[in-house]
This record gives structure tokens, C-alpha cells and sequence, in this order.
């Protein structure tokens, strides 16, 4: 089913994100297209420095310095958001784009309560905005209700004793139902969840998906859930994409991704997968490092670690196909 | 905590509070109406009374021309209290700033204003003051303590200009700054909300550290007359008077030398005992830990 750019929450088209590195630009981020629909969630999987971070960080506009975009479109809502000015930018995040973050240990303000971060959030959701807002504690019970409500979504018990704490008294789990607490109060349109569950042990990890499962329902937010785990992804996004040094080789429905890979290198990614209890076979890796982005080899970037490398894929890189649904980039289709 | 407890956590911080608190009272009382503290006028020359020891009558003795030297202590002090505040406040406001604004936009913008920094740190510091008082102070001598003020407060500011840079610099690359902005702050509101709360702590240890060489300058350039135009008194003055009495009067230089020491060691004092206390790996942590 075709659905126009105005009902897609988001659409990536060409983009590419360079870094400047050792005198010269390096891209991080290349030719990606990428499509989330209204209430869709859709998962970017790839190993550390294959650029997935770089795209969630181009897509709210939070490059580091020393990067930029250097080609393409950004269209939230049918609005081209890379034309948009620096100083303007603040209004396409919160609440229209949120992101949460792999490190819930340090990404609260260690000198703010609890209350008073979720009461930030709620100030710009508001439009209350401005130098003074915040100067003064806001009168008892202002938007109380609101922040208890929020924390008691997000599971934590006795909310009305863990607000009045700072975040240092609080463990990683609990930090990052925080940061989920904010997207209840901002209602963002489109959240992007950069490895949310990375720092956090096995049972907080399955806890922190079934919130943002619940958090989806129940705003109807759009989601891009950034992970290196294959597995993770596939419980939650509707759509994968599967990301190689900077490149898309692989999207298609989640489910097709998983039971069916394409690509040898979604192939590899997915028997590294351990199998449960069982223990039968040895787990296969794919042979060596993702590539530095200064020296990408040359053709098709995964070549050097590819079992059923051609000649061809040494010389030429391979175009994107689309195959009955399914998209990738690799001369074996 | 309340302010007591944290007071009475550390005996230096509450040594510190008691100095600096009594001379706040003491210079207050002595602008209201010098009468209640002593029954002499610091001013009045008169020879008969020259050269005194410390009595019961004049608790710091007399100085070569009759004046009472505890009186004229106390009639220095609302000046010499008052100026070194105006100078680290606005040292710490104009530093404070300029450092924000360079730490924060960066770029060109923070290049230019730091070497405009090193043009000023670049000098002693007290050799810089002592340059500028002299040579606006020549032709207006009935301003020269504001003078004074202003050299120091121009040796002053690039030092917190420094301090604040390097401490939004730390500040604005942390994990929560990105998430602030991810929720949709302006960096201004990200500098108000999150960034100068952070900091003011350090801040205010600081001027609190930075306020004993204040009054050590001022008075360095008090005793080479620059400060307040005769006959007001200054205690910076008062020992340079003092000076020319020596060995045998040397009560008239030493006892203001005293009161000068007191107020800086005061400031030392709370000082260090606010940042024991804010620094958790700072001394006040062992002491806690082997109690």
C-alpha cells in the first residue's frame, strides 16, 4: 500500500551525513531512504559504526559539530526540517521529535529532582517558555496530578516519594522509565529510541520494551527504535532496516527480515543470534570489524567480509532492488 | 539541609561565617553612627594625645598626630568591608558572562574573547592595578578609589571569565544537556535551567576564596594612596601612616595590619570550609568517613 508523504510522520530521502575527519569528509550516513507511517514502528539494526546512531542524530537535528548533512531531505510531516534554521530548530524536538538515549545513568541533571525535569518537559509541552519560567519552584500541586500520572504509566511505584529524589538515588531502570515518563508528557509525534535498553540488565530490559510497546498504544506515536540486537528489534518494529557502514543493505517487514534474510550480511546477523537454552550448535559470527569510515573498501563495503564475495562485488557497489516488498542492495539479487 | 546544620558541620566554616558576619555588623554600626563603638573622632588631630600604647582608653594606642587608632579602624571599615564585595561581585557578574558566552557559542567567537582574556592575564595582577590607579588617579584625585576599584575589577574578571568557560565547556557536553535539547529547549533555557545551576556552586566557592586577595590588593593600593583621598580613613593607609612611627609606635601600623589579616583569613576560612563541603572528595568526605 502507497501512502503520500503527508500521512508518513517521517520520510528520509538521500540523505547523507558526513563527518570531518583527518582533514577530509567522511560519510557516516549514505544514500539512506527510509519511510515511518503514522503509528509505525520501525527498527534500524547494525553493528557500533555502522552510522545508525549518526541517522537518529541527523533526523532531531543534534549532529556534534564537526558533522552535517551533506545531501538530502529530512520530511517530518511533509515539511523538509534540514532547511530549517539552527536557531529555529528547538521547535521540531520535544514535542513533535523526542529521543531517548542509551545512557540512563548520566542523561538526567544530576543537581534537578525528579519533578522538577518532568515539569520541564509539561513547561514545554505548554509553551512555557522563557528566561524566568522555572526561576522560582512552581507553587505545590501545580502539575503534580500530571507527574504522578506519567510515573505511575511508566511502573514506578510510590511516585510521589521517587520525585521529590534526585536521579543519583535512583538505579538505571528506574532512570530510564524517567526518560519514558518525559515522551508520556510531551506526546511527541515521533520518538526515536537510540539503544534504550544497552545499559541495562536482561529482566529492566524486558520491562523497558513492554513500555514502550504500551507507550506506542497508547499515544499512537510513531517509533524508530535504533538497536545492534536483531532480536530485540524484532519484538517490537513493524519494519526493519538493516544498516552497513552508512548504507541501508536491507528493509523489508520485520518478520520477513528475520524468518527470511537476504543479505549475507543480515544472514550473519541473524545466526549470531544464540539459540535460547539449547546450546546445540556453535554460534556463527561474521568475520571481522565493520570498516573505518576514512577507508571504505572499495564496490560493495561488506565485500572483505563476505563468504560469497564476486568479483563484481569488488568493483561495483551494489544498487538497491526492490523485490515484492523487500528492499536490497546486494548482486546476488 | 538548612543553612545551620550545614554550618555547624565544619568548625572552619563557622569560624569563616562568625569573622566575615561580625565585620558586616561592625562596618554597618560604624556608617550608621560611629558614636556607639568609641567616643573619639577618628579625624581630630591632637598632638597633646601623640604616640600612646595600647590602653584601656585606647584599646590600639594613638597614632603620631593624637588619632585613636582603634576608632579610626572602626571608621575605616564600612569602606574597606564594602569594596572588595563590589569588586568580586563585579568581577565574578562581567567574567561570569563573557565565560558563559564563550563557553557556550564557541568558535570564532570564543577565540576572540579569550585572547582578549590572555591580554590581561598576560600581567601580574597586581602590577597591572597598581599601573592603572596611578595613571587615572594623577588628575582626579577626589575619584581615586573608584579608580582602584575599577583596576581591579579589570585584573579580576578574566580569571572567572576562565573558571566559567572551562565549566560550561564540562557542563554543556554532558549526556543530559543533549537530552534537554532533545526535549525541545532553547539553549538559552538550557543555560538557565541546566547550565548556570550546575556551575554557581563552584562560583560562589570561589569568589568566596578570591575575596581574601581582594582585600590584600585593595589594600596594597590603599598604602600607596591610592585609595580614599585624606582624611578618610583606610586601613591599607593607616599602615603605610604608621610606617614612619616605627619601632617605637608600631601599634599604629600593626593593629590595622591585623584587622586587614582577620578579613582575609576569615574569607580563607569559609571558603575552604564551603568547598570541603561541596566536593565530596574534598577533606570534609575523610573526616566524615573516619567518624
Amino acid at each position: 500500500m502507497e501512502t503520500t508523504s503527508e500521512e508518513l510522520t517521517l520520510k528520509v530521502e538521500d540523505l547523507w551525513v558526513s563527518y570531518y575527519l583527518e582533514g577530509r569528509e567522511a560519510f557516516a550516513v549514505r544514500d539512506i531512504y527510509l519511510d515511518v507511517g503514522k503509528g509505525e514502528v520501525v527498527g534500524v539494526v547494525g553493528e557500533s559504526g555502522s552510522g545508525k546512531s549518526t541517522l537518529a542524530h541527523a533526523i532531531i537535528g543534534l549532529l556534534p559539530r564537526n558533522s552535517r548533512i551533506s545531501k538530502g531531505r529530512i520530511l517530518f510531516k511533509g515539511r523538509d526540517i534540514t532547511k530549517v534554521k539552527t536557531d529555529q530548530r528547538y521547535l521540531y524536538r520535544g514535542t513533535n521529535i523526542f529521543m531517548i538515549f542509551q545512557d540512563p545513568m548520566s542523561s538526567l541533571n544530576p543537581t534537578m529532582k525528579i519533578r522538577d525535569q518532568l515539569q520541564e518537559a509539561i513547561d514545554v509541552r505548554s509553551g512555557r517558555r522563557g528566561w524566568s519560567v522555572g526561576m522560582w519552584k512552581p507553587p505545590k500541586g501545580d502539575n503534580e496530578e500530571e507527574i504522578v500520572d506519567s510515573l505511575e504509566r511508566v511502573g514506578i511505584k510510590r511516585p510521589r516519594v521517587i520525585m521529590e529524589k534526585y536521579p543519583h538515588q535512583l538505579s538505571g531502570g528506574e532512570r530510564q522509565r524517567i526518560m519514558i515518563a518525559m515522551a508520556y508528557l510531551l506526546k511527541p509525534s515521533l520518538l526515536i529510541a537510540d539503544e534504550p535498553t544497552t545499559a541495562l540488565d536482561m529482566i529492566t530490559q524486558a520491562q523497558v520494551m513492554r513500555l514502550l510497546s504500551e507507550l506506542r498504544e497508547n499515544l499512537g506515536l510513531s517509533v524508530l527504535f535504533i538497536s545492534h540486537d536483531m532480536v530485540l528489534v524484532g519484538q517490537i518494529a513493524d519494519r526493519i532496516v538493516v544498516m552497513y557502514a552508512g548504507k541501508a543493505v536491507e528493509e523489508g517487514k520485520a518478520e520477513e527480515i528475520i524468518e527470511s534474510p537476504m543479505h549475507p550480511y543480515t544472514k550473519g546477523l541473524i545466526n549470531s543470534i544464540p539459540d535460547g537454552y539449547k546450546n546445540e550448535k556453535r554460534i556463527e559470527s561474521i568475520p571481522g570489524s565493520p570498516p573505518n569510515i576514512l577507508k571504505l573498501p572499495s564496490g560493495c563495503s561488506f565485500n572483505p567480509r563476505c563468504k560469497l564475495a564476486m568479483e563484481k562485488c569488488i568493483s561495483e557497489d551494489p544498487e538497491t532492488r526492490v523485490l515484492g516488498g523487500r528492499k536490497v542492495a546486494c548482486h546476488l539479487y | 539541609m538548612s543553612a545551620r546544620t550545614v554550618l555547624l558541620s565544619s568548625k572552619t566554616l563557622l569560624a569563616g561565617a562568625v569573622i566575615i558576619v561580625g565585620f558586616i555588623v561592625l562596618a554597618i554600626i560604624s556608617a550608621l553612627d560611629l558614636k556607639l563603638l568609641t567616643p573619639y573622632d577618628p579625624n581630630k588631630i591632637n598632638f597633646a594625645l601623640a604616640n600612646l600604647p595600647p590602653s584601656t582608653a585606647h584599646l590600639f594606642g594613638t597614632d603620631s598626630e593624637g588619632r585613636d587608632v582603634f576608632t579610626r579602624v572602626l571608621a575605616a571599615l564600612p569602606n574597606d568591608v564594602a569594596i572588595p564585595y563590589i569588586i568580586a561581585g563585579a568581577s565574578a557578574l562581567i567574567g561570569g558572562l563573557v565565560g558563559m558566552i564563550s563557553g557556550y557559542v564557541g568558535g570564532l567567537v570564543d577565540e576572540g574573547l579569550m585572547r582578549f582574556t590572555d591580554i590581561f592575564l598576560a600581567f601580574p595582577g597586581i602590577l597591572l592595578a597598581l599601573a592603572i590607579s596611578t595613571i587615572l588617579g594623577q588628575t582626579h584625585v577626589a575619584e581615586r578609589l573608584y579608580f582602584s576599584m575599577i583596576a581591579l575589577i579589570v585584573v579580576n574578571w578574566p580569571i572567572y571569565a576562565r573558571l566559567v568557560r572551562s565549566q560550561v565547556l564540562q557542563v554543556r557536553g554532558m549526556p543530559y544537556i543533549t537530552l534537554a535539547k532533545a526535549a525541545g529547549l532553547t539553549r538559552w533555557e538550557i543555560m538557565r535551567r541546566h547550565i548556570i545551576p550546575n556551575i554557581l556552586s563552584l562560583v560562589i566557592v570561589y569568589i568566596t576564596l578570591d575575596m581574601g586577595t581582594i582585600i590584600l590588593f585593595y589594600s596594597i593600593l590603599a598604602f600607596f594612596g591610592l585609595g580614599a583621598p585624606p582624611p578618610t580613613p583606610e586601613l591599607g593607609r593607616m599602615v603605610y601612616d604608621g610606617l614612619t612611627a616605627l619601632p617605637g609606635n608600631w601599634w599604629s601600623s600593626v593593629f590595622p595590619a591585623l584587622t586587614i589579616t582577620l578579613m582575609a583569613v576569615g574569607f580563607s576560612l569559609f571558603g575552604e570550609g564551603l568547598r570541603d563541603y561541596l566536593d565530596p572528595r574534598g577533606g570534609d568526605y575523610v573526616r566524615r568517613a573516619n567518624a
